[in-house]
């Protein structure tokens, strides 16, 4: 049976850089997924006022 | 390999301040005010929602901008005083990371404008960004002494997309606001090279002190700040500025014009500043220390005049 690897040791960076690079990880994440909401709330309100325009 | 590794060795890891700090948030604060001035004079209802959004987009396309000049300036930004504790050239933030920051927040900010507003704020914030990043810092700041008078264009910019973002269209009055940033732009940096131009020549950015000379820079700004004091007026018989416009604009546009002619007769810049910190004030630049704060005041209460009388309901002059 193979040996596995931490994850955390892959890059062979030190524990700082290791511990900066999550944390950047996390925000590219949460930045990430509040794009897609605002894209999804944009999208939202843009075809509400669309159908506003028919004037049913 | 030496260097790489002392590098490496000495950069702390990046924090998200440094990561802001590639933003140029300064600027951004500027762009946002003058963006939202453009989507405000425009008169056009909007959802508040979108007109926010559209604001958003342009404050991180400015981002995208900063990030990338910053990537691509690294080599000179760490031979200036004033640039070299920046992110990139100080090592706490790779090159590759400053560029495919800028690359990613401008495809961001350009298809969530396109999505949020129209093609054409979209079409004109996307030619923004290539302008600043491209055409101003990998060509003009390091070839003509007229770098930032062409550049000036990208910073100028921002009105005209604030006003496409909320008509769809680009009409006379949104390149007024255009054309007094650009006009404004040349004094308030020569001014500042002034006193900072030993930084410029260290470089090798052909800044107009540099290249032609204290004496022919100083007579350029006067030049440049009789037209944008002139210009100024104009919104006032336009239709987009009313009395409260006109009065700063006139008492604002004599006080930049006086400071002008009293710096093109002091001697600023002829001695090169020497020892000392950048930003300390030389006694023989005091001058063009003088105009340069002015000046960012002076816009500043132009746009915020404009602002101001659309929130008060004050009409134009004329209309």
């Amino acid at each position: 049976m193979s040996e596995l690897v931490p994850p955390e040791n892959v890059s062979g960076d030190s524990p700082a850089a290791a511990k900066a690079r999550r944390r950047r990880s996390i925000a590219i994440a949460v930045a990430l997924g509040l794009f897609v909401i605002l894209v999804f709330v944009v999208t939202i309100v843009r075809m509400k006022g669309h159908v506003a325009d028919i004037g049913f | 390999m030496i260097e790489a590794a002392t590098t490496t060795a000495v950069a702390a890891p990046a924090c998200w301040q440094d990561y802001v700090q590639l933003l140029k948030p300064r600027v951004m604060s500027l762009v946002v005010f003058t963006a939202l001035t453009g989507l405000v004079c425009a008169r056009t209802p909007m959802n508040p929602f979108l007109a926010g959004v559209a604001v958003f987009c342009i404050a991180v396309g400015a981002g995208a901008s900063g990030a990338l000049n910053m990537g691509f300036d690294s080599d000179i930004d760490g031979l200036m005083r004033r640039t070299r504790h920046r992110p990139v050239p100080s090592g706490r933030v790779q090159r590759s990371d400053a560029l495919g920051l800028g690359v990613i927040l401008s495809l961001f900010s350009v298809g969530l404008m396109a999505l949020a507003t129209n093609l054409v704020a979209a079409g004109l914030l996307a030619f923004t960004i290539f302008f600043y990043a491209v055409v101003y810092t990998l060509w003009l700041k390091r070839s003509t002494s007229q770098n930032i008078v062409i550049g000036g264009l990208a910073g100028a910019l921002p009105p005209v997309i604030g006003w496409a973002a909320a008509t769809g269209a680009t009409p006379l009055n949104a390149w007024l606001l255009c054309a007094i940033i650009f006009f404004w732009t040349p004094p308030h940096f020569w001014a500042l090279s002034l006193y900072t131009q030993e930084d410029y020549a260290k470089a090798g950015v052909p800044m107009l002190p540099v290249v032609k000379g204290a004496a022919a820079t100083r007579r350029s700004i006067l030049a440049y700040s009789v037209l944008v004091a002139l210009l100024a007026l104009v919104p006032a018989v336009t239709g987009l500025g009313g009395l409260l416009y006109l009065g700063l604009a006139g008492v604002g546009g004599a006080v930049f014009i006086a400071l002008a002619f009293k710096l093109a007769a002091s001697h600023a810049g002829d001695v090169p500043a020497g020892a000392g910190g950048l930003y300390d004030v030389k006694a023989n630049a005091k001058d063009a220390r003088n105009l340069f704060a002015f000046s960012i005041l002076y816009l500043f209460g132009l746009f915020a005049a404009l602002l101001a009388e659309r929130f008060a309901g004050l009409p134009p002059l004329t209309s």
